[in-house]
């Protein structure tokens, strides 16, 4: 059950380059353990704070993860201790091969090549019943498959704070059973955007609701997925 | 060692046959115009014919060689009429010219073949990689690859929506504009993905080095080979 308060945004606001206005006076706690959903139509900021969660994007508003605030000077610091996983695996793997790939994290952590992150790289890749790609070119595979191997690559890093962007988007139902039924065993806090209410009914204990960059709702998964009304007027 | 049709092959390590490629490529720049043009000739016909003997699917090996030679006859072609037509040389050494030209391209294009296209990407970045070439390199190898790859696929995909909604034949400038915005789209595109790909590599830690499992040894043979090669690119070119 969530503990102790892992993230919290107070007033996040971001503005794309070319003016449009993509998240307003967001704030959002999320505690130890806990798995948040946010949901919302097209183009209602989930990504975009998910990016800002990372550190990837700079907006108004402060952020702290662990206790630490999400400053330039503390990226290195956030980013071991946050893991992303994009939406599109084609714009996440960018090694040649998939072993390459998948241990990338640890070494750039310890800026050489170790032996432990191959091993580890293996377990995690055979926990996600993908061991089979290990040789293979990250440009000769299924999108189900670069879905794995990317996941793979963020969770050799042991990140204790999971995003997820629209994990189950592209596969099909089997592998969308199969990734919810993994995702639901790891025990770690997760923040993940989808449209899809079976994975956010599964998997989340709490839903964001998000539109045109505000939060419209937030409360316990069954409470808000059962509000019809509520999803409806959100484009969901 | 043998493959999966059961064809003995010659694997090298990739560091070999890219000197291999190399020594190819000063053999074919450094060359006098004046030499003879039975010795491209004679380094064309060694790799063809050894790049059939070694390749793991020949028949594969020459597909590709005709399919990149033919794009080379009508340049060829272009080039002749062009020096006919202009240079003040006697037309028996524009063809000499024309033919060390035309030789050289395919003495280049059989060894890229050879030593550069049959070897799997993702090896040739690590054995680069591992002769401490300057990450910038790397870098710019494997996002090339990576765009690549994946600009031809996306490619690929518009041509086709785009037959898909083509109801007749259009006019030459008409097909010419809608290429061109096809082309736009996908720079455009290719923008918008490099900043997402970069933000990708900046989530895991990315510090501007690359780092690759495999790890090559040289061994006895690609030692024999890399110096039998060399003393034959010499030979050629001394005789």
């Amino acid at each position: 059950m969530p503990g102790a308060e892992i993230i919290e945004a107070n007033n996040l606001s971001y503005r794309f380059p070319d003016g449009t206005l993509a998240l307003r006076q967001v704030s959002l706690v999320v505690k130890e353990k806990e798995r948040v959903a946010i949901m919302g139509p097209n183009g209602a900021g989930k990504s975009t704070l998910l990016l800002l969660l990372d550190g990837l994007l700079a907006g108004e508003g402060q952020i702290k993860i662990l206790g630490t605030e999400v400053r330039r000077r503390n990226l290195k610091f956030i980013r071991s201790k946050v893991g992303l996983v994009f939406q599109n695996p084609d714009d996440q793997l960018f090694m040649p091969s998939v072993l390459d790939d998948v241990i990338y994290g640890l070494c750039a952590r310890k800026k050489s090549l170790d032996p432990e992150a191959i091993k580890k790289a293996e377990e995690i890749l055979r926990q996600l019943k993908a061991e089979t790609l290990v040789n293979k070119s990250t440009m000769s595979l299924s999108l189900g498959e670069k879905k794995k191997v990317a996941l793979a690559g963020v969770l050799v890093m042991e990140p204790e704070v999971l995003l997820l962007d629209e994990p189950t988007s592209g596969l099909d139902p089997a592998a969308r059973r199969w990734l919810i039924s993994y995702l639901s065993g790891l025990n770690r806090t997760m923040i993940f955007t989808t449209h899809n209410l079976e994975l956010a009914s599964r998997l989340a204990h709490r839903v964001i609701l998000l539109n045109a960059g505000r939060v419209v709702a937030d409360g316990p998964a069954a409470e808000i997925l059962s509000d019809e009304k509520l999803l409806l007027d959100n484009g969901l | 060692m043998k493959n999966a049709v059961g064809r003995t092959s010659l694997r090298l390590d990739p560091r070999t046959e890219l000197l291999c490629f190399l020594a190819v490529m000063a053999f074919v720049v450094l060359l006098p115009a004046e030499a003879p043009l039975w010795k491209s000739a004679g380094l064309f016909f060694l790799l063809l014919v050894g790049g059939f003997a070694f390749a793991p699917q020949p028949v594969k090996f020459f597909n590709l060689f005709r399919k990149i030679a033919l794009v080379l006859i009508p340049f060829i072609f272009f080039l002749l009429i062009v020096s006919l037509l202009f240079s003040k040389e006697p037309a028996k050494k524009v063809f000499f010219y024309i033919a060390q030209v035309g030789l050289r391209s395919l003495v280049v294009v059989a060894a890229n073949l050879v030593f550069i296209l049959s070897q799997r990407s993702e090896d040739l970045l690590a054995a680069i990689s591992q002769a401490k070439a300057p990450a910038v390199v790397i870098q710019l190898l494997n996002s090339g690859l990576r765009f690549s790859h994946i600009y031809t696929r996306e490619a690929t995909s518009s041509f086709r929506a785009k037959l898909a909604r083509d109801r007749c034949r259009r006019p030459f400038f008409e097909r010419l504009k809608i290429t061109g915005l096809i082309i736009e789209k996908i720079f455009w595109r290719a923008i918008e993905r490099s900043q997402r790909i970069y933000a990708a590599m900046l989530s895991r830690g990315y510090d501007g080095h690359f780092y690759f499992h495999r790890q090559f040894n040289l061994r006895l043979m690609d030692i024999v080979v890399l110096t039998s090669f060399l003393a034959l690119l010499f030979a050629l070119a001394l005789i």
